[in-house]
């Protein structure tokens, strides 16, 4: 299980939590990674201005990848999405490859396909699996009820290769079902988290973010985790997007990682918890369904 | 920003561009000729209808009835979160997010105003290749209740990586933007 880390700009620049908490449990769970030097920007919002120079972007990224000789993992859904993609593209269009190679070329760098790129989702589910996770756990969190959130990208587009169903993803409710938890099916399930929208619709984007938080909190759930940096920045400050549909928001939003490095005893600020805007202090000192109703 | 726009649509002949650029809007709505039923099933699953009033279907239509230049102008190009649900869904596997994404691209290709944040964004990638420095976060010690600011050093991690030689990355990009936005014959 040894990874070339490609982290992208959130977490590189903002996210900091999610990668202290991803480096301390999946190191300990037995994944390796090698850090890139050089990475840039995956390239997800110029594909909307100029598709060719999105490509180049994702196959720069991949390129410098693949000089370590190992797959790519990736903990953001958007970085997923947006190398797959243009991996489906350049392995299918040798034409296309060719220009894009040939912008690679002033700074050495040669896509060549190689590498296959994975998520944080497959790594933790699939690579590391059910039995590694539970040996790791020195507390479950019996009877707390989780929403998983998937993220846009995390499940879609299938077409350019699929970790889990892009209409019943199943592997986050798993992963929290593995720590004791429990994942109710809720109705707002596949909803998205927002983020996209700030680039034009900042209002609109926190409203989708509000009404998800909203109505998770009313449907008596009593936590969120996510898997991606923008999805938990969005999900996360609740002043902002509880202001803005007119809410009181209080849900601990908090990544996955996070919930997994408590149950394996970790120390919270390890895990980067204090980072958190969300009440996530009351999943640090959950004591069950009993302590946590009185 | 006007500059860069200038520059992005100035760097082939706009004869060619023009060519090219019909030739990829025919293709694609040659595509959905064959293939959308008008069915609405992307229009029904979309996130930005409720909230923004996007109705993917009518994109699909109005582009397949040639209101090319009307879409090019509108703003409901840039309400699409681009969630791909329509790619998912479409029982024809014709993706409205797919037309969406090609008219915002030959929008800025014919230098129309790009959205401020997609500008902000675009400016500093060509800056630094990231989309913005290293913040620093606010740390509430959830073991002693202290606050104060943190950065990736006082997380432990190691330094952000970026494009070792900037200038070499910026010229790159900035030929990758400047090219054409398919190729001849794709």
């Amino acid at each position: 299980m040894k990874y070339a880390l490609y982290l992208g700009c959130a977490i590189t620049t903002e996210a900091y939590s999610y990668e202290m908490s991803a480096r301390e449990t999946l190191t300990r769970l037995g994944a390796e990674f090698v850090d890139l030097p050089g990475y840039s920007c995956c390239g997800v919002t110029v594909r909307s201005i100029n598709p060719f120079a999105f490509l180049y972007l994702a196959a720069r990224n991949i390129a410098i990848a693949e000089t370590t000789g190992l797959d790519i993992m990736t903990f953001c859904t958007g970085c997923r999405m947006t190398l797959l993609e243009a991996k489906h593209v350049l392995d299918h269009n040798a034409k296309m490859r060719e220009r894009v190679n040939a912008v690679l070329a002033s700074e050495g760098l040669e896509y060549k396909g190689t590498s296959k790129i994975k998520h944080i989702l497959e790594l933790l589910h699939d690579d590391i699996g059910k039995e590694r996770i539970q040996n790791a756990l020195v507390r479950t969190f019996n009877g707390l009820k989780v929403a998983p959130h998937y993220g846009c990208h995390a499940i879609r587009p299938s077409a350019v290769g699929a970790q889990d169903d892009a209409e019943n993803p199943q592997k986050l409710d798993d992963l929290i079902r593995w720590l004791g938890a429990e994942a109710p099916r809720y109705p707002q399930k596949l909803d998205c988290c927002g983020a996209p929208l700030l680039l034009k619709n900042d209002n609109a984007g926190f409203t989708m973010a509000g009404q998800k938080v909203k109505a998770i909190q009313e449907g008596g759930l009593q936590a969120m985790v996510t898997i991606c940096p923008s999805c938990q920045k969005m999900l996360d400050t609740q002043d902002i997007c509880g202001r803005t549909i007119g809410a009181n928001l209080s849900l601990p939003v908090l990544y996955y990682t996070q919930l997994l490095g408590l149950a394996m005893g970790i120390d919270p600020d390890k895990l980067g918890l204090g980072m958190n805007v969300s009440p996530v202090k009351q999943l640090v000192e959950w004591k069950g369904p009993a302590a946590a109703s009185a | 920003m006007a500059k860069l726009v200038d520059q992005m649509s100035s760097a082939e002949s706009t004869k060619d561009v023009y060519r090219l650029e019909q030739k990829m809007l025919q293709q694609m709505q040659e595509q959905i000729t064959d293939q959308c039923l008008q069915c609405v099933k992307c229009t029904a699953g979309c996130p930005a209808m409720k909230l923004l009033e996007l109705h993917p279907h009518e994109v699909m239509a109005l582009f397949n009835l040639g209101f090319t230049e009307e879409l090019l102008k509108s703003d409901v190009i840039w309400t699409c979160i681009t969630c791909f649900k329509c790619k998912e869904r479409c029982p024809q596997k014709v993706a409205p997010v797919d037309v969406i994404l090609l008219l915002r691209s030959i929008a800025v290709q014919r230098g129309m105003p790009l959205p401020a944040g997609f500008a902000g964004v675009l400016q500093a990638l060509m800056d630094k290749g990231i989309i913005q420095e290293p913040v620093e976060v606010l740390l509430k010690s959830v073991n002693t209740g202290k606050k104060k600011f943190t950065d990736r050093k006082g997380c432990g991690l190691p330094d952000a990586s970026r494009p070792k030689d900037v200038e070499k990355f910026k010229d790159a990009f900035m030929n990758a933007l400047t090219q054409a936005l398919a190729e001849e014959g794709a």
